[in-house]
């Protein structure tokens, strides 16, 4: 028999595709928390081919549809769609993606915006 | 009898203060909500009108079954009903949201403990918050050979679907059947076990249906009776092979010999998956929205259902299932089912195998996913759905008989027919989606109007539905009507004697306390 004792069937169970960084110099793949919690989150809807990313790409073109590539995300824009919800897409209440979460989660998408 | 809709609890705003307080006190202040954003996150997401007629008046999250159990007691005490939600994912059937407004929600979505999964007798036991993919997740990482039954959208919780009836396309498909050994919090805060549970250590709990005395489990199900804080639930060993047969039919007539033949089949349990047959739609509304094909009023006609054929390949009707297990039984099974189908139909079936070995992704394993969430937007706008899903007997002339009532209900109310069937055993679950863009209030009057046209149709025949939406659950309760509705007096005296201050899920599945009652 198996047990995991308490606390989040998280990270240590990262779902089936995979967005980590390989670095180079040793080959280990490295997570940060905010993807961690997208993969957890977000992934399933946001991956090519995924609901979000179908309808982003109605919405907005297919070179914007995929979440992890975008550079233009505004962090309080991300925060009110989890938090409400747009279009297809259902929100989340602040019990299965707390707000610590979300913040990791704004620091992630917004990672690549210029600066 | 008013809508459930207009209910609301009769809880004083100090009151409801004094409780979340003591409720802080004990749990958390981080996990007692009661903003304006957080009561509207557990609003129905595919609201069929104003959101605000289910809006709880706020949410708490405990962690453990003792904070439920402290949680339930305070609500005694302070006379606030509660709706109790495992991860709240019920989409088109209400989501987190209550029947009556001003409750506070029981989210159970931090639970999140898997206590067991044992390999060898295939089952887990399991608390409410784990969903579809924390489950699966841990069965991969662990290289436990077990399978699951997934659904269309696996954002939920594998408890709370199977407490709602929930359904799969696999042999272990019908969820409920698949609960052995509950905890439950009881409504006056006392924590029980089911049956071999009711032994301390008794270690077959989990393992067999049948305890000491009467079996309870059920009446947990779809009910206001308890809180589930854990339940053990049968899995499925990873089978030696798969065996994939598909067909299409061309006429909507067809769906008489495809039920006729494929429920014989089912019946002598040579195919042990429940079977789905599906139309056209479900191609169409996976890739596509409405607009693209058709933009006039009314259901679509029928060129442009024949063009939404042609570019997916697919029949009016399509079959598809599995055979599970050792490969060489799976082959002389699946020449059997060639025999029974040849004798009704000239078409053939395509068939596929797997067996251990072969690349996995062949292996018809049941993965959570959400590719059914992409439907939902069919109607353009912000979609949403709900479905009409009345339990038949597995006949071919009545499957037929109620499919074509419901496509002229559905064309009379202006929407596109989506049917999918669900084979069991000796019944049959003929499901009609209608999908709606929730921001027209014409089109959710009219939706209002067809539910409630096949509510009536279906009581005539003497079908009743399987589960409903919370703006449903009175009508469909009152279609139960023996003996001037003996079974839901029978269920609201047994309400009144467990939760004598109606603290639990008032309303759900048509069962209210008898606090809530008078104003019916
Ligand atoms: C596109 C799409 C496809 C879908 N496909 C399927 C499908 O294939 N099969 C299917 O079954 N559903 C399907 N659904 C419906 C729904 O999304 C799922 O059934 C979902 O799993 C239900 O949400 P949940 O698991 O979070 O349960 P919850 O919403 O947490 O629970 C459902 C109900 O059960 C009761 N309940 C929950 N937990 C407890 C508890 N601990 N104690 C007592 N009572 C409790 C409550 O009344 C609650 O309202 C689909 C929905 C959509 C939008
Ligand atoms: C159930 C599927 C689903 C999940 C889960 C999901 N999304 Fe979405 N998301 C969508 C859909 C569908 C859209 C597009 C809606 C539309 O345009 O109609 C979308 C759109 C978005 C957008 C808008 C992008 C733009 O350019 O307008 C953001 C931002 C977003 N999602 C973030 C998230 C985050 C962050 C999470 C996880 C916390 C998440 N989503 C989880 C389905 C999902």
């Amino acid at each position: 028999m198996r047990r995991i004792m308490g606390g989040r069937v998280l990270l240590a169970m990262l779902p089936l595709l995979f967005w980590g960084v390989v670095n180079a110099a040793d080959n280990r793949v490295t997570v940060e928390p905010g993807q961690a919690y997208f993969m957890y989150h977000c992934e399933t809807c946001h991956l090519p081919n995924g609901t979000g990313t179908k309808l982003l790409a109605r919405r907005v073109g297919a070179d914007k549809s995929l979440l992890v590539r975008r550079t233009d995300l505004v962090g309080d824009y991300v925060r009110a769609v989890v938090r409400n919800g747009v279009g297809g897409m259902p929100w989340f209440t602040r019990v299965e993606v707390t707000d610590a979460e979300l913040e990791e989660i704004v620091n992630y998408l917004t990672r690549n915006n210029p600066r | 009898m008013a809508a459930s809709s207009s209910r609301r609890a009769d809880v004083a705003p100090r009151q409801l203060t004094r409780f979340l307080k003591a409720v802080a006190a004990e749990i958390g202040d981080e996990w007692v909500f009661d903003s304006a954003t957080d009561v509207a996150s557990y609003q129905d997401v595919f609201a069929l009108g104003d959101p605000r007629l289910h809006s709880p008046a706020g949410a708490v999250a405990p962690l453990t079954a003792a904070q439920v159990q402290t949680i339930v007691r305070l609500a005694n005490r302070f006379k606030v009903p509660l709706w109790t939600i495992s991860r709240g994912k019920n989409f088109g059937y209400g989501g987190a949201a209550p029947v009556m407004r001003g409750v506070v929600i029981l989210d159970l979505t931090r639970m999140k403990r898997i206590i067991d999964v044992d390999e060898k007798l295939a089952y887990c036991v399991i608390e409410p918050g784990v969903g579809f993919y924390d489950l699966h997740a841990y069965l991969r990482a662990n290289g436990i050979r077990l399978w699951m039954s997934c659904l269309g959208n696996s954002l939920g919780s594998v408890i709370g679907n199977a407490l709602e009836h929930g359904t799969g396309i696999t042999p272990y498909a019908d969820h409920a059947m698949n609960l052995c050994g509950m905890e439950l919090v009881m409504p006056d805060g006392d924590i029980v076990r089911t049956g071999m549970g009711a032994m301390d250590d008794n270690p077959t709990w989990h393992l067999s249906r049948h305890g000491y005395g009467p079996g309870w489990e059920q009446m947990f199900t779809q009910s206001n009776f308890g809180v589930v804080t854990r339940a053990g639930m049968w899995l499925m060993p990873e089978p030696e092979g798969t065996l994939s047969m598909t067909m299409n039919a061309d006429k909507p007539e067809d769906i008489r010999w495809i039920v006729d033949t494929l429920g014989e089949l089912r019946t002598k349990r040579i195919i042990t998956q429940a079977t789905t047959v599906r139309n056209y739609m479900r191609w169409a509304a996976l890739d596509s929205v409405r607009s693209d094909w058709y933009d006039g009023p009314g259901a679509m006609p029928d060129e442009v259902i024949e063009r939404i054929r042609q570019k997916y390949g697919v029949g009016w009707w399509n079959i598809n299932f599995r055979l599970y297990e050792l490969p060489e039984v799976n082959d002389a099974h699946a020449r059997f089912i060639e025999e029974k189908f040849k004798a009704v139909t000239d078409n053939r079936f395509e068939i596929s195998r797997w067996r251990q070995g072969d690349p996995p992704a062949l292996s018809g394993e049941s993965l959570p996913g959400v590719g059914s969430m992409q439907m939902v937007n069919w109607a353009g706008g912000r979609g949403g759905h709900v479905g009409f899903s009345p339990v038949l007997p597995l006949n071919g002339e009545l499957a037929f008989a109620q499919f074509d009532r419901t496509r002229v209900r559905m064309k009379e109310f202006g929407f596109d027919y989506y049917g999918s069937m669900y084979l069991w055993e000796r019944a049959i679950t003929v499901i009609s989606q209608i999908f709606f863009d929730r921001d027209d209030a014409q089109m959710l009057e009219r939706v209002h109007g067809l539910f409630r046209a096949l509510i009536a149709d279906a009581a005539q025949n003497g079908y009743g539905e399987y589960r409903t939406h919370i703006d449903f659950m009175d009508d469909v309760a009152r279609s139960f009507a023996f003996n001037n509705h003996a079974l839901l007096r029978w269920n609201e005296k047994l309400k009144d004697a467990l939760d004598p201050n109606g603290i639990l899920s008032p309303g759900k599945q048509g069962i209210w306390p008898a606090r809530y009652r008078e104003e019916a």
